[in-house]
């Protein structure tokens, strides 16, 4: 998914009013039973006059959790560590199904729709974001 | 993806967003071998099983965190909408086959019905599954594990299409879009009738 490079490169918010960064839409699908491997998605806004530089992930209730990117290339989907991710001053990054993700491994329960996970991510300025991301069941995308 | 040369559709969907294309079909069929995969549940899938209904192979593993629910939620959706488009015996049957059956053996299963109460999930000896992976000619591989014990397994993100006679008809591409990818199947299946009911 060359697409989430892109945004992060490319896509600007219009000027955010309140000097922060913002979460939306942040979402875990609900894993089947038994996984230990599922991924938490979300959409960051930069509202800082200063570049946004995320450096790891940390995950309530998760043995790990890793800043993670789906590449698929000529044809074969793999898996690539985001050793950071930058957002520039008022850029907006999405997370999102098939591209950039939280991978959320050894979850300690089950989860069920509803409920929710709470993801920090650590930032180079030593901040740590929390992401509340809801667990929602159903068909990932509306297509 | 060498035997794939034809693009069966260019679809020219009246949206903005560039047409996307959710599959190919191969300039001849291929016959699959024999091969014998099954699951936890006592259930099996052999190359008799593809035979008398259109099937849809997937490879994967279940510690996959992004790009397997990804596709097996789209797929899940597709079928669904196949089914408003073709008679019930014609939609087809989605297999999800684990290509790493050292962690996936137990709930390879429960995994792929997660998805849908009706969709096959399996895995088997490491031979049985290269052998359907060679004939799709799919690939995948298993990375070295890291400190944590953890291991990366990549592989093809098409899904094969088998017809009836249980030949190797199409690819599916992502994203797997619903209605395209069910629009793609139902024009698949116009042609094979054309062709095997002259």
């Amino acid at each position: 998914m060359i697409r989430a490079a892109f945004l992060a490169l490319a896509l600007s918010a219009p000027a955010a009013s309140a000097e922060s960064v913002e979460i939306a839409d942040a979402f875990v699908p609900l894993p089947p039973p038994g996984a230990h491997a599922h991924a938490a998605y979300f959409t960051l806004t930069n509202g800082t006059d200063d570049a946004l530089v995320l450096l790891a992930a940390e995950a309530e209730g998760y043995a790990m959790a890793h800043l993670h990117e789906t590449l698929e290339q000529d044809g074969i989907a793999r898996m690539a560590m985001l050793a950071q991710v930058e957002v520039p001053p008022g850029g907006t990054l999405s997370f999102e199904p098939g591209g950039m993700h939280v991978m959320l491994m050894g979850p300690d329960q089950d989860l069920s729709a509803g409920e929710t996970v709470t993801v920090h991510l650590v930032t180079a300025s030593g901040n740590r974001v929390p992401v509340v991301a809801e667990v929602r069941d159903g068909r990932l995308l509306p297509n | 993806m060498r035997r794939i040369a034809g693009l069966l559709a260019l679809w020219l969907v009246a949206t903005p967003v560039a047409a996307q294309v959710q599959g190919v079909e191969l300039d001849d069929p291929v016959a699959l071998p024999a091969f014998e995969l099954s699951n936890a549940d006592g259930a099996t899938f052999t190359q008799d099983d593809l035979v008398g209904q259109w099937t849809l192979v997937m490879f994967g593993f279940t510690t996959c965190p992004d790009v397997c629910p990804f596709t097996l939620s789209n797929l899940e959706h597709a079928v669904s909408e196949a089914a408003l488009r073709m008679r019930p015996d014609n939609v087809p049957k989605m297999v999800f086959v684990s290509v790493d059956p050292a962690r996936d053996a137990e709930t390879v299963a429960k995994y792929a019905s997660f998805f849908h109460p009706d969709f096959l999930g399996v895995t088997g000896p490491r031979e049985e599954i290269d052998r359907l992976v060679e004939a799709t000619d799919s690939f995948y591989r298993l990375l070295p594990p890291k400190p944590d014990g953890y291991y990366e397994v990549q592989h093809s993100s098409a899904v094969s299409v088998v017809d009836p006679q249980g030949q190797l008809r199409a690819k599916l591409q992502p994203p797997f879009d619903a209605g395209l990818t069910a629009e793609f199947l139902a024009r698949l299946q116009i042609a094979y009738r054309r062709e095997t009911m002259p």
